[in-house]
Protein backbone atom coordinates (compact mmCIF):
# COMPACT_ATOMS: atom_id res chain seq x y z
CA UNK A 1 0.00 0.00 0.00
CA UNK A 2 1.11 3.69 -0.64
CA UNK A 3 -0.25 6.59 2.17
CA UNK A 4 -0.84 9.46 -0.24
CA UNK A 5 -1.26 10.12 -3.70
CA UNK A 6 0.99 12.83 -4.61
CA UNK A 7 3.32 12.52 -7.01
CA UNK A 8 5.63 10.89 -4.78
CA UNK A 9 3.62 8.31 -3.68
CA UNK A 10 2.44 8.00 -7.38
CA UNK A 11 5.82 7.67 -9.20
CA UNK A 12 6.16 5.06 -6.13
CA UNK A 13 3.41 2.86 -6.77
CA UNK A 14 4.03 3.08 -10.49
CA UNK A 15 7.21 1.58 -10.08
CA UNK A 16 6.00 -1.21 -7.51
CA UNK A 17 3.08 -2.22 -9.83
CA UNK A 18 5.30 -2.41 -12.91
CA UNK A 19 7.46 -4.81 -10.56
CA UNK A 20 4.27 -6.83 -10.69
CA UNK A 21 2.57 -5.94 -7.14
CA UNK A 22 -0.10 -5.46 -6.28
CA UNK A 23 -0.52 -1.42 -5.48
CA UNK A 24 -3.33 0.28 -3.67
CA UNK A 25 -2.57 4.10 -2.96
CA UNK A 26 -4.86 6.10 -0.52
CA UNK A 27 -5.49 9.44 -0.55
CA UNK A 28 -6.82 11.46 2.16
CA UNK A 29 -8.20 13.98 -0.38
CA UNK A 30 -11.28 13.63 -2.65
CA UNK A 31 -8.60 13.62 -5.56
CA UNK A 32 -4.97 13.12 -6.28
CA UNK A 33 -2.16 14.96 -6.87
CA UNK A 34 -0.86 16.65 -3.49
CA UNK A 35 1.61 18.85 -4.37
CA UNK A 36 1.09 18.73 -7.82
CA UNK A 37 -2.63 20.01 -8.54
CA UNK A 38 -4.21 22.53 -10.71
CA UNK A 39 -7.50 23.96 -9.93
CA UNK A 40 -10.04 26.58 -10.79
CA UNK A 41 -10.04 28.42 -7.89
CA UNK A 42 -11.29 31.18 -9.57
CA UNK A 43 -14.47 31.12 -11.94
CA UNK A 44 -12.62 30.41 -16.03
CA UNK A 45 -9.59 30.76 -13.90
CA UNK A 46 -7.12 27.44 -13.55
CA UNK A 47 -4.25 27.44 -10.90
CA UNK A 48 -1.66 25.60 -9.37
CA UNK A 49 -1.97 25.04 -5.89
CA UNK A 50 1.62 24.46 -5.15
CA UNK A 51 4.18 23.17 -7.92
CA UNK A 52 4.37 25.07 -11.08
CA UNK A 53 8.04 24.98 -12.55
CA UNK A 54 8.73 21.09 -12.89
CA UNK A 55 12.42 21.01 -12.93
CA UNK A 56 13.59 18.36 -10.91
CA UNK A 57 11.59 15.28 -12.02
CA UNK A 58 13.18 16.85 -15.45
CA UNK A 59 16.44 15.85 -14.16
CA UNK A 60 15.58 12.40 -13.85
CA UNK A 61 14.80 9.72 -16.10
CA UNK A 62 11.29 9.13 -14.55
CA UNK A 63 9.31 10.51 -16.96
CA UNK A 64 10.59 8.87 -19.72
CA UNK A 65 11.24 5.77 -17.87
CA UNK A 66 7.39 5.58 -17.15
CA UNK A 67 6.09 6.92 -20.72
CA UNK A 68 4.25 9.51 -18.90
CA UNK A 69 4.21 11.04 -22.70
CA UNK A 70 2.71 8.09 -23.91
CA UNK A 71 -0.27 9.20 -21.30
CA UNK A 72 -0.38 12.53 -21.63
CA UNK A 73 2.40 14.39 -20.09
CA UNK A 74 3.50 17.06 -21.72
CA UNK A 75 6.37 19.58 -20.24
CA UNK A 76 6.98 23.44 -22.03
CA UNK A 77 10.35 24.89 -21.33
CA UNK A 78 9.73 28.71 -20.28
CA UNK A 79 12.20 30.27 -21.57
CA UNK A 80 13.01 33.19 -20.28
CA UNK A 81 12.10 30.89 -17.19
CA UNK A 82 11.41 34.29 -15.07
CA UNK A 83 11.46 38.11 -15.63
CA UNK A 84 12.40 40.87 -13.08
CA UNK A 85 10.30 43.92 -13.52
CA UNK A 86 12.63 46.84 -11.32
CA UNK A 87 10.40 49.23 -9.20
CA UNK A 88 11.97 51.91 -12.51
CA UNK A 89 10.63 50.37 -15.18
CA UNK A 90 14.23 48.56 -15.51
CA UNK A 91 13.93 44.65 -16.44
CA UNK A 92 15.99 41.73 -16.18
CA UNK A 93 15.13 38.28 -18.90
CA UNK A 94 16.50 35.40 -17.42
CA UNK A 95 16.86 32.79 -20.13
CA UNK A 96 18.49 28.98 -20.13
CA UNK A 97 21.25 30.93 -21.89
CA UNK A 98 23.13 32.58 -19.89
CA UNK A 99 24.94 35.09 -22.57
CA UNK A 100 21.35 35.90 -23.69
CA UNK A 101 20.76 36.43 -20.06
CA UNK A 102 23.78 39.12 -19.11
CA UNK A 103 22.67 40.84 -22.67
CA UNK A 104 19.11 41.54 -21.13
CA UNK A 105 20.58 43.30 -18.28
CA UNK A 106 20.52 46.92 -18.82
CA UNK A 107 23.70 48.50 -18.66
CA UNK A 108 22.54 52.62 -18.72
CA UNK A 109 20.46 54.09 -15.59
CA UNK A 110 16.61 53.73 -15.44
CA UNK A 111 15.46 56.76 -18.11
CA UNK A 112 12.15 57.28 -16.35
CA UNK A 113 10.46 56.70 -12.76
CA UNK A 114 7.44 53.64 -12.55
CA UNK A 115 4.66 55.46 -12.01
CA UNK A 116 3.38 53.53 -9.22
CA UNK A 117 6.10 52.60 -7.61
CA UNK A 118 5.50 49.16 -7.94
CA UNK A 119 8.29 46.32 -6.57
CA UNK A 120 10.04 44.17 -7.71
CA UNK A 121 7.89 40.97 -8.85
CA UNK A 122 8.73 37.46 -9.68
CA UNK A 123 7.57 34.78 -11.06
CA UNK A 124 6.75 32.26 -8.50
CA UNK A 125 7.72 28.56 -8.73
CA UNK B 1 29.91 40.68 -15.87
CA UNK B 2 29.35 39.86 -12.21
CA UNK B 3 26.42 37.53 -12.97
CA UNK B 4 28.30 35.95 -15.19
CA UNK B 5 31.30 35.38 -13.15
CA UNK B 6 28.73 34.22 -10.36
CA UNK B 7 27.16 31.13 -13.08
CA UNK B 8 30.69 30.33 -13.51
CA UNK B 9 31.09 30.27 -9.88
CA UNK B 10 27.83 28.21 -9.21
CA UNK B 11 27.83 25.83 -11.96
CA UNK B 12 30.03 23.25 -10.65
CA UNK B 13 28.75 23.41 -7.33
CA UNK B 14 25.55 22.34 -8.43
CA UNK B 15 26.62 19.67 -10.41
CA UNK B 16 28.27 18.68 -7.68
CA UNK B 17 25.27 18.08 -5.46
CA UNK B 18 23.30 16.64 -8.25
CA UNK B 19 23.73 13.04 -8.50
CA UNK B 20 22.28 13.25 -4.62
CA UNK B 21 18.77 13.84 -6.77
CA UNK B 22 18.41 10.43 -7.84
CA UNK B 23 20.06 9.14 -4.60
CA UNK B 24 23.30 8.53 -7.04
CA UNK B 25 26.13 8.90 -4.39
CA UNK B 26 27.63 5.59 -5.26
CA UNK B 27 31.25 4.78 -6.03
CA UNK B 28 30.26 5.01 -9.73
CA UNK B 29 29.92 8.65 -9.67
CA UNK B 30 32.45 9.55 -7.19
CA UNK B 31 35.38 10.35 -9.62
CA UNK B 32 33.35 13.27 -11.57
CA UNK B 33 32.21 14.18 -8.51
CA UNK B 34 35.33 14.51 -7.17
CA UNK B 35 36.79 16.43 -10.66
CA UNK B 36 33.52 18.66 -9.86
CA UNK B 37 34.36 19.44 -6.65
CA UNK B 38 37.58 20.54 -7.60
CA UNK B 39 36.57 22.72 -10.49
CA UNK B 40 34.12 24.73 -7.42
CA UNK B 41 37.43 25.09 -5.52
CA UNK B 42 40.06 25.62 -7.85
CA UNK B 43 40.11 29.44 -7.89
CA UNK B 44 40.80 30.33 -4.31
CA UNK B 45 39.38 27.05 -2.11
CA UNK B 46 39.04 29.22 1.07
CA UNK B 47 36.95 31.48 -0.35
CA UNK B 48 34.49 29.11 -2.09
CA UNK B 49 34.24 27.32 1.14
CA UNK B 50 33.66 30.51 3.13
CA UNK B 51 30.94 31.13 0.04
CA UNK B 52 29.40 27.95 0.73
CA UNK B 53 28.97 28.00 4.18
CA UNK B 54 27.93 31.28 3.91
CA UNK B 55 24.22 32.73 4.38
CA UNK B 56 22.80 33.78 0.80
CA UNK B 57 22.19 37.51 1.88
CA UNK B 58 26.32 38.21 2.43
CA UNK B 59 27.02 35.62 -0.56
CA UNK B 60 24.56 37.86 -3.39
CA UNK B 61 26.28 40.82 -1.74
CA UNK B 62 29.70 39.73 -2.39
CA UNK B 63 28.81 38.55 -5.53
CA UNK B 64 26.10 40.88 -7.24
CA UNK B 65 26.39 44.15 -7.13
CA UNK B 66 23.75 45.07 -8.62
CA UNK B 67 20.36 44.70 -7.23
CA UNK B 68 18.95 44.08 -11.09
CA UNK B 69 20.23 40.87 -10.80
CA UNK B 70 20.64 40.51 -6.47
CA UNK B 71 17.10 40.69 -6.01
CA UNK B 72 15.98 38.23 -8.33
CA UNK B 73 18.16 35.34 -7.23
CA UNK B 74 17.79 36.14 -3.94
CA UNK B 75 14.16 35.99 -4.71
CA UNK B 76 14.35 32.25 -5.96
CA UNK B 77 16.61 31.21 -2.64
CA UNK B 78 14.02 32.37 -0.70
CA UNK B 79 11.85 29.56 -2.05
CA UNK B 80 13.95 27.28 -0.34
CA UNK B 81 12.63 28.33 2.99
CA UNK B 82 15.28 29.78 4.81
CA UNK B 83 16.11 32.51 5.70
CA UNK B 84 18.90 34.95 4.28
CA UNK B 85 21.21 35.05 7.32
CA UNK B 86 21.32 31.52 7.67
CA UNK B 87 24.56 29.63 7.29
CA UNK B 88 24.55 27.50 4.88
CA UNK B 89 21.70 29.11 2.87
CA UNK B 90 24.35 30.19 0.05
CA UNK B 91 23.49 26.67 -2.01
CA UNK B 92 20.05 28.18 -2.27
CA UNK B 93 21.49 31.11 -4.35
CA UNK B 94 23.83 29.05 -5.87
CA UNK B 95 21.22 26.52 -7.85
CA UNK B 96 20.25 29.41 -9.98
CA UNK B 97 23.14 27.54 -11.95
CA UNK B 98 20.54 24.82 -12.53
CA UNK B 99 18.31 26.96 -14.46
CA UNK B 100 20.59 27.94 -16.63
CA UNK B 101 21.94 23.95 -17.31
CA UNK B 102 18.47 22.74 -17.12
CA UNK B 103 15.67 25.26 -17.77
CA UNK B 104 12.16 25.38 -16.29
CA UNK B 105 9.44 23.08 -17.25
CA UNK B 106 5.47 23.47 -17.12
CA UNK B 107 3.04 20.92 -17.52
CA UNK B 108 1.01 22.03 -20.39
CA UNK B 109 -2.63 22.93 -18.95
CA UNK B 110 -0.77 23.43 -15.34
CA UNK B 111 1.25 21.09 -12.81
CA UNK B 112 -2.20 19.20 -12.77
CA UNK B 113 -0.83 17.39 -16.15
CA UNK B 114 1.70 15.43 -13.90
CA UNK B 115 -0.91 13.87 -11.34
CA UNK B 116 -3.01 12.93 -14.45
CA UNK B 117 -0.33 10.87 -16.32
CA UNK B 118 0.83 9.18 -13.28
CA UNK B 119 -2.44 8.20 -12.59
CA UNK B 120 -3.44 6.84 -15.69
CA UNK B 121 0.03 5.29 -16.09
CA UNK B 122 -0.53 3.23 -12.63
CA UNK B 123 -4.58 2.34 -13.81
CA UNK B 124 -2.42 0.96 -17.04
CA UNK B 125 0.19 -1.14 -14.73
CA UNK B 126 -3.11 -2.39 -12.78
CA UNK B 127 -2.57 -0.29 -9.60
CA UNK B 128 -5.80 1.17 -7.86
CA UNK B 129 -5.85 5.12 -6.42
CA UNK B 130 -8.47 5.45 -3.57
CA UNK B 131 -9.32 8.94 -2.71
CA UNK B 132 -11.09 10.29 0.10
CA UNK B 133 -9.80 7.57 2.03
CA UNK B 134 -7.76 8.76 4.37
CA UNK B 135 -5.62 6.49 7.01
CA UNK B 136 -6.43 6.64 10.90
CA UNK B 137 -3.60 4.26 11.46
CA UNK B 138 -0.62 1.98 10.49
CA UNK B 139 -0.39 -1.17 12.66
CA UNK B 140 2.58 -2.50 13.18
CA UNK B 141 2.47 -4.33 16.73
CA UNK B 142 5.74 -6.74 16.52
CA UNK B 143 7.35 -3.76 14.48
CA UNK B 144 6.40 -5.28 11.31
CA UNK B 145 3.24 -3.76 9.23
CA UNK B 146 0.55 -5.69 9.57
CA UNK B 147 -2.21 -3.44 8.09
CA UNK B 148 -3.71 -0.40 7.36
CA UNK B 149 -6.82 0.94 8.96
CA UNK B 150 -9.08 4.01 7.25
CA UNK B 151 -10.72 6.63 9.82
CA UNK B 152 -13.83 5.28 8.09
CA UNK B 153 -13.17 2.49 10.07
CA UNK B 154 -12.14 -0.25 7.34
CA UNK B 155 -8.90 -2.64 8.10
CA UNK B 156 -6.93 -3.58 4.66
CA UNK B 157 -4.24 -6.37 5.38
CA UNK B 158 -0.91 -5.42 4.19
CA UNK B 159 2.50 -6.61 4.93
CA UNK B 160 4.12 -3.51 2.86
CA UNK B 161 3.42 0.05 3.20
CA UNK B 162 5.03 3.06 1.81
CA UNK B 163 4.19 6.39 3.13
CA UNK B 164 4.65 9.31 0.69
CA UNK B 165 3.43 12.16 3.42
CA UNK B 166 4.87 14.18 5.44
CA UNK B 167 7.27 11.67 7.78
CA UNK B 168 6.28 13.18 11.49
CA UNK B 169 2.62 12.44 10.51
CA UNK B 170 3.26 8.70 9.03
CA UNK B 171 5.70 7.71 11.72
CA UNK B 172 4.48 9.66 14.63
CA UNK B 173 0.62 9.73 14.47
CA UNK B 174 -0.29 7.08 11.98
CA UNK B 175 2.38 4.02 12.65
CA UNK B 176 1.31 2.29 15.52
CA UNK B 177 2.97 1.82 17.86
CA UNK B 178 4.81 5.07 16.88
CA UNK B 179 8.51 5.66 16.50
CA UNK B 180 10.05 5.95 20.10
CA UNK B 181 13.31 6.93 21.88
CA UNK B 182 15.89 9.41 20.19
CA UNK B 183 14.73 8.65 16.53
CA UNK B 184 11.47 10.18 17.41
CA UNK B 185 13.19 13.35 19.35
CA UNK B 186 14.85 13.70 16.24
CA UNK B 187 11.98 13.53 13.85
CA UNK B 188 9.66 15.59 16.05
CA UNK B 189 12.38 18.17 15.70
CA UNK B 190 13.01 18.24 12.40
CA UNK B 191 11.55 21.09 9.87
CA UNK B 192 9.65 21.03 6.72
CA UNK B 193 10.94 22.28 3.76
CA UNK B 194 11.19 22.27 0.07
CA UNK B 195 12.46 19.95 -2.26
CA UNK B 196 15.33 21.43 -3.24
CA UNK B 197 16.86 22.16 0.49
CA UNK B 198 15.95 18.04 1.10
CA UNK B 199 18.69 17.77 -1.58
CA UNK B 200 21.20 19.86 -0.39
CA UNK B 201 20.59 18.77 2.59
CA UNK B 202 21.43 14.98 2.25
CA UNK B 203 25.01 16.29 1.22
CA UNK B 204 25.44 18.71 3.85
CA UNK B 205 23.60 18.35 6.27
CA UNK B 206 26.29 17.01 8.69
CA UNK B 207 28.80 19.60 8.01
CA UNK B 208 26.54 22.22 8.68
CA UNK B 209 23.72 21.08 11.59
CA UNK B 210 21.04 21.15 8.88
CA UNK B 211 19.48 17.82 8.87
CA UNK B 212 16.46 17.21 7.95
CA UNK B 213 15.71 14.40 10.28
CA UNK B 214 19.68 14.47 12.84
CA UNK B 215 22.30 12.61 11.99
CA UNK B 216 22.69 10.48 8.23
CA UNK B 217 23.19 6.88 10.20
CA UNK B 218 19.41 8.21 11.84
CA UNK B 219 17.85 9.10 8.35
CA UNK B 220 19.14 5.60 7.17
CA UNK B 221 17.39 4.00 9.39
CA UNK B 222 14.19 6.31 8.76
Amino acid sequence: MVVGAGHNGLVAACYLARAGRQVLVVEALDRPGGGSRTEETVPGYRFDLHSAAHNIINMTDIPEDLDLAGVGLDYLEMDPFSVAVHADGRRVRFFRSVDATVESIPKSPPLKRWPTGASSTRRHR
Amino acid sequence: MAYRRFIDKATPIVRTILPAIGGDLSPRVLPSQAANLVRALRHQPLTTARDVISPYHSLLQRWLPSDLTRGPVAAFAAHAGVGPTVPGGALFAFWQAAYHLFGQWHGRGGAQNLTDALVARLASLGGEVRCSAPVARIEAPTGRVRAVVLEGGERIPTGNVITAINPQTALLHLLDPPLGGEIRADLAAARRSNVVQALVHVVTGDILGLAVCGRHRRRREL
